[in-house]
C-alpha cells in the first residue's frame, strides 16, 4: 500500500489545523531559543577565570590561605610601601609572583598559587574602599594584632556580600554567579551610610569578586 | 427549552451559594477561618461579627426577596448549561429562604471575620469614649506631670591626673616616698548642669471643668474688650488703606493666583539639538500623550550598549544621566526641560536674530513667557508686602536662572569640525536670557564616544569646569593584556577615568563589562550638577 504524503490526504480543515500546529510549534521553539539565546549572552567571559581563581583558593585549604595572605601582607608592607598608602599592583603582582616562585610556596602548585594570590593582591588594594578611615583608626587603638583585627573586619564585610550573593540565587554553577552579580552590582546604587557595618559601598568587579572568592572558597561555599 | 431535564437550580440558589462560597474563600485565604484565630475572638468581636454579617444580609434581602422563588433557572441542555425561563414552572429546585439567608450570612461573617479582628472591635468599643473626650484644641488640658526621676546618685569623680606626677606615684606605691606632697589625687569638680523649664503659655480655652455658659461670657466679654480697646476710626482707615493697596497691586495677585491655578511651570529651560526625535509620536501617543519625561528617565541603564544610529537616543540617555537621574544626587525638574528635535544646525543664529519669532515657531515662546511673567507677578507680590509694611517673600531667582535656551549642534561629516561652547544673551520682553551654543563633529555611539557627549554636554550646559586632575594622582597603567593576575591587573581600572583621559580601556569589549562606570559617571555628574545646578533656579 502507498502512503500518500500528509497534506495530500489531509482535508483543507485539517491542513489549516497542522499548520496551525506547525505554527505554535515553530513559536516555541523560537521563544525558547531566543531565553536560552539571552541566558548565554549575558557577560561570562570571565567566569572561567573566577572558576580558576576559587578553585585555587579551595585548593589551598585555610590553613595554606592563611599562610599565603599573611606572607603577601608581609611583602605589601616590605617592598611595597603598603603601611604609607595603597600599593601598586605591578609590586605586588612582582611580590606575588616572588612568594608562588620560591621553594615552599603556599599549596606546592605555582599556577594555583597565583591564581589565589591574585585574589588577596586585589583584597589588599580593597581594604581601603571597604572599611573606613575611623574602623581603621578604632582597629588601631582598640586591638592588639591589627592585622587579624583588619581581617575579622573584612571577613564581616565579605559576608554581607556573600549574602548578596545568596539572595541573588547563587546556582550550582558559583564561579557563574559570582561573576553575574559582581559585573550588575556595580549598576546599581550602593550609597552606604556612614557607619552601617551591613552596607558594602559600590565596588568594582575586581574587587567584589576577590572578596567573594576568598569567602567563598574559606567557607566551602554558598550552601 | 422543553428539553431541560428535572436537575434545574434556581440563579438565587446558584447566586448564595456562590457568593457564600467566595466569600468563604477570602476569609479562609485571609485565615480568618483558622480555629486558631477563631479561638482567641473577643465577644466583642464575635458580636460586632455578627451583627455586620447581619445586618448586610438583611440590607440584601430586601432587593433578594428569601421568600420568594427564583423566576430563572440554570439547567443542563443537551449537555450544555442553558437559562430556564419561567422557573417556577419548568419544576426549578430551590434552596428555602432560611437556608439561603444562612448561607450569605455565612459568607458575610466570613470577610467581616478577616476585617474585623480584636483589635478592631476594641477600637470601635472605644470609640464614643474617644469622641466624647476633651480635645486639647477646644479645652485646656493639665500639664503633664513629669515623672518624679530619682535623683542620680552623686558618681564618685574621678581624680584628677596631674602631669609629673608618676613617678612621684609609682615612687609612692612601691614605699619610696611617704606621701605624695603636691601629687596627692584631687577630685574633678563636677559641673553643674542648670535646666530650665519650659514657659508655658495662659491657655485662654475652655477649662476642663468649666460650665459652657461662664465660658460663653467669657468669650463674648472678651471680645467686646477688644472691640472698645482700638479707636474704630483709625482701625477702619487702616482697612480703606489695606484695601486700596491691594487693589493697586490686584493685576499681579490675580495674575499670581491664575499662575498657581493653571499649573505656569516653574523653570523652561530649552534644548534644540539637530538629531531625528529617539520618540517619535506614535498614533495611539496622539491619543494617550506621550511617556511623562519622569517615568522616561526614572531607571535609566548606567552604560547603555549603543548601535550605530543611536545618535539621538545616546544624547537623550546622557541628558537624562546628567540632570535627571536620581543616583547621582540632587536632580533638576524633569518637567522645566523641553529638547527640540530635528532642529536646524542654525538654530541659534535664528534665535540671536530674531528671538521672538524663532521661539514662536518652536512652540517655546508661551511657556518662556509664562516663567518670566510668573516670576515678574512675584516681584509685585513682593513689592506689595513692602507697601503693606510686611516682610516681603524671599525674591525669585533672576530671569537667566529661570530660562535658557541652548543648542546642541552635530556637525556634518566635513564640516570645520568641533568649536567650544560659546555663551550670549538674547532680550525677551527685557528679561535677559542665556544663549548658549556648542558644534561636536559628530556622534559615535561606540568605545569612548559617549564620552565625547557627556563632555560636549556638560561644557554646553554647564559651562567649562574646573580641572581636578591636577589635584589627584597619577593613575596606575591598566595592564589589559595578560592570562594571569586579571583581578589585580584590572583593579587600577578604578583610577582610569575616562573623563580624564583615561579612554583605552573602553575600546575593549571585555573590560568594559567590568568597567567601575558608577565611579567615574558619579564623579563626573556629581561635579557637573555642582557647577550647573547652582546657575540655575526655580520660582
Amino acid at each position: 500500500m502507498t502512503r500518500l504524503p500528509i497534506a495530500a490526504i489531509a482535508t483543507p480543515r485539517r491542513a489549516g489545523a497542522l499548520r496551525l500546529r506547525r505554527g505554535v510549534v515553530a513559536l516555541i521553539a523560537f521563544a525558547i531559543g531566543w531565553i536560552a539565546d539571552d541566558a548565554v549572552a549575558q557577560p561570562q567571559r570571565h567566569a572561567a577565570y573566577v572558576a580558576r581563581a576559587l578553585a585555587a583558593v579551595r585548593g589551598l585549604g585555610p590553613a595554606g590561605a592563611d599562610e599565603l595572605d599573611r606572607t603577601l601582607y608581609g611583602a605589601a608592607r616590605s617592598q611595597c610601601h603598603a603601611d604609607t598608602g595603597t600599593p601598586t599592583v605591578s609590586c605586588l603582582i612582582g611580590a606575588a609572583r616572588a612568594v608562588c616562585g620560591g621553594a615552599g610556596a603556599p599549596g606546592g602548585d605555582r599556577a594555583r598559587c597565583e591564581a589565589a594570590a591574585d585574589v588577596v593582591v586585589a583584597n589588599l588594594r580593597s581594604q581601603t574602599a571597604l572599611i573606613d578611615d575611623a574602623t581603621r583608626i578604632r582597629l588601631v587603638r582598640g586591638s592588639a594584632d591589627y592585622r587579624a583585627a583588619l581581617a575579622a573586619e573584612l571577613r564581616r564585610r565579605y559576608a554581607v556580600l556573600a549574602s548578596e550573593l545568596v539572595l541573588a540565587g547563587a546556582g550550582a554553577d558559583e564561579a557563574q554567579a559570582i561573576d553575574a552579580l559582581c559585573a550588575q552590582r556595580d549598576r546599581t546604587l550602593h550609597a552606604c551610610q556612614a557607619g552601617d557595618a551591613a552596607c558594602v559601598p559600590s565596588l568594582p568587579w575586581s574587587r567584589c569578586v576577590a572578596a567573594l572568592v576568598w569567602f567563598v572558597g574559606g567557607t566551602g561555599g554558598t550552601r | 427549552m422543553s428539553g431541560a431535564s428535572a436537575h434545574n437550580l434556581g440563579v438565587k440558589t446558584i447566586g448564595a451559594i456562590a457568593l457564600s462560597a467566595i466569600a468563604l474563600t477570602v476569609g479562609a485565604r485571609r485565615h480568618a477561618l483558622d480555629p486558631a484565630y477563631l479561638r482567641h475572638l473577643s465577644p466583642a468581636a464575635c458580636f460586632l461579627v455578627g451583627l455586620v454579617a447581619c445586618l448586610a444580609v438583611a440590607l440584601i434581602g430586601v432587593g433578594w426577596r428569601f421568600g420568594a422563588r427564583s423566576r430563572l433557572g440554570i439547567g443542563l441542555v443537551r449537555g450544555r448549561p442553558a437559562l430556564i425561563e419561567d422557573a417556577a414552572a419548568r419544576r426549578t429546585h430551590d434552596l428555602p429562604g432560611v437556608v439561603q439567608r444562612l448561607l450569605l450570612t455565612a459568607g458575610f461573617a466570613g470577610v467581616v471575620l478577616a476585617a474585623l479582628g480584636n483589635h478592631a472591635a476594641a477600637r470601635i468599643v472605644q470609640l464614643p469614649d474617644e469622641l466624647g473626650a476633651p480635645a486639647p484644641s477646644e479645652y485646656c488640658m493639665p500639664e503633664p506631670v513629669e515623672a518624679a526621676a530619682p535623683a542620680p546618685a552623686a558618681a564618685p569623680a574621678a581624680p584628677v591626673e596631674q602631669p609629673g606626677c608618676a613617678l612621684v606615684m609609682r615612687a609612692f606605691k612601691l614605699g619610696y616616698a611617704k606621701s605624695l606632697g603636691s601629687c596627692a589625687p584631687r577630685q574633678a569638680a563636677p559641673v553643674a548642669v542648670e535646666t530650665k523649664k519650659p514657659r508655658r503659655e495662659v491657655c485662654t480655652r475652655r477649662q476642663l471643668d468649666e460650665p459652657y455658659l461662664h465660658y460663653g461670657f467669657r468669650r463674648v466679654a472678651g471680645a467686646a474688650g477688644t472691640a472698645s480697646s482700638v479707636d474704630p476710626i483709625a482701625a477702619a482707615d487702616h482697612r480703606v488703606s489695606d484695601v486700596r493697596t491691594h487693589l493697586d497691586f490686584l493685576d499681579g495677585l490675580l495674575a499670581d493666583i491664575r499662575h498657581a491655578i493653571t499649573g505656569t511651570p516653574h523653570a523652561s529651560h530649552h534644548l534644540w539639538v539637530n538629531l531625528p526625535d529617539p520618540h517619535p509620536q506614535s498614533i495611539g501617543e496622539r491619543f494617550t500623550g506621550s511617556e511623562r519625561c519622569s517615568q522616561r528617565f526614572a531607571d535609566l541603564p548606567l552604560w547603555p550598549a549603543w548601535q550605530p544610529g543611536d545618535d539621538a537616543r545616546l544624547v537623550e540617555h546622557v541628558l537624562g544621566q546628567l540632570l535627571f537621574a536620581t543616583r547621582f544626587g540632587s536632580t533638576a525638574s524633569c518637567s522645566d526641560y523641553i529638547i527640540h528635535w530635528d532642529a536646524a544646525p542654525d538654530t541659534c543664529r535664528q534665535l540671536a536674530a530674531d528671538p521672538v519669532a524663532t521661539l514662536d515657531r518652536d512652540g517655546a515662546l508661551a511657556p518662556i513667557r509664562a516663567v518670566l511673567d510668573r516670576r515678574r507677578r512675584q516681584l509685585e507680590i513682593g513689592e506689595l508686602a513692602t507697601a503693606l509694611g510686611r516682610q516681603p517673600p524671599v525674591a525669585p531667582p533672576g530671569a537667566a536662572a529661570i530660562v535658557s535656551v541652548a543648542c546642541f549642534v552635530v556637525d556634518a561629516p566635513g564640516a570645520t569640525g568641533a568649536r567650544d561652547a560659546t555663551g550670549g544673551t538674547i532680550a525677551l520682553d527685557g528679561d535677559a536670557i542665556s544663549l548658549r551654543e556648542i558644534h561636536v563633529a559628530g556622534v559615535r555611539t561606540g568605545g569612548d564616544g559617549p564620552i565625547d557627549v557627556y563632555a560636549g554636554l556638560a561644557r554646553l550646559l554647564g559651562g567649562p569646569g574646573g580641572d581636578l586632575a591636577a589635584a589627584t594622582r597619577t593613575p596606575e597603567p591598566v595592564e589589559l593584556s595578560g592570562d594571569d593576575f586579571l583581578l589585580a591587573r584590572l583593579d587600577p581600572l578604578i583610577d582610569a577615568d575616562p573623563f580624564r583621559g583615561a579612554r583605552d580601556p573602553l575600546g575593549h569589549p571585555e573590560i568594559v563589562e567590568v568597567y567601575p562606570f558608577e565611579h567615574h559617571l558619579h564623579g563626573f555628574i556629581d561635579g557637573f550638577r555642582r557647577r550647573y545646578l547652582a546657575q540655575r533656579g526655580r520660582l
